[in-house]
């Protein structure tokens, strides 16, 4: 699917792939395409500055929402997790305290693999660009696609940049 | 709108959906903490042996998990 793709985006979507490897996560997520737009990006910086939101902040943001939980854990596993009456920030927390946290040490797979939602969001790319009459696949398409498909930790990450005194 | 939130939050408790992606973070954080809880025992000097039996598991099985990891 990445032929349509261009250059930036193509080295964006390798970027992400590195982000989960030195994160070694165990797969790709939306969090790290977000990144990934971010830092290399300049059409994704684009759309960020015409709402107002600077890559800087945005980037901030998503590096605080990516630490809070283990890898591949967000908001949504915490309130599932409520259900059972696990209260994760308090799991994290003790393991914080009594082992310095969880970090893995290798990668969990030598190359992760897309997850589903990173799946979903480059394909709604394709549909962005498709409904905007463009030919190529942008990271601007990525970004307006993670907007509206993207994970939980990216959904928070947009929406705390987007309005930064409702945190 | 208290009734309504904790109506709304009641009727998430009882979705299969919430069961399920907790079940899937338990699994998660399972493998972490494993993996964690390991490679600080091995940094302690506990042989694999050890390890295993806290585990309930064989020695082969631990330390063909977890050799890459310590």
């Amino acid at each position: 699917m990445f032929e349509r793709f261009t250059s930036e985006a193509r080295v964006a979507v390798a970027s992400a792939q590195r982000i989960a490897r030195d994160a070694h996560a165990n797969e790709i997520r939306p969090e790290h395409l977000l990144a990934a737009v971010l830092d290399e990006g300049s059409a994704a910086r684009s759309v960020l500055h015409a709402v107002k939101a600077s890559a800087e902040d945005v980037s901030a943001e998503l590096s605080r929402q990516r630490g809070r939980y283990p890898d591949g854990l967000d908001r949504d596993d915490a309130e599932a997790l409520a259900s059972l009456g696990v209260d994760l920030d308090e799991v994290v927390r003790r393991l914080e305290q009594s082992m310095g946290g969880l970090g893995r040490r290798r990668p969990a797979r030598s190359s992760p693999r897309f997850s589903a939602a990173a799946k979903a969001a480059l394909e709604r790319a394709l549909q962005e660009a498709l409904e905007l009459r463009h030919h190529r696949i942008g990271t601007e398409h990525v970004m307006l696609a993670l907007a509206t498909r993207g994970d939980r930790i990216v959904a928070d990450t947009l929406s705390a940049a987007e309005s930064p005194t409702a945190t | 709108m208290t009734t309504a939130t904790d109506l709304a939050a009641a009727a998430a408790d009882a979705d299969p959906g919430t069961g399920l992606r907790a079940v899937r973070a338990l699994r998660r954080l399972l493998d972490q903490v494993e993996e964690s809880q390991v490679r600080r025992a091995r940094e302690l000097g506990w042989r694999w042996q050890a390890i295993a039996d806290v585990l309930g598991v064989s020695r082969q099985a631990v330390h063909k998990k977890h050799r890459r990891h310590s």
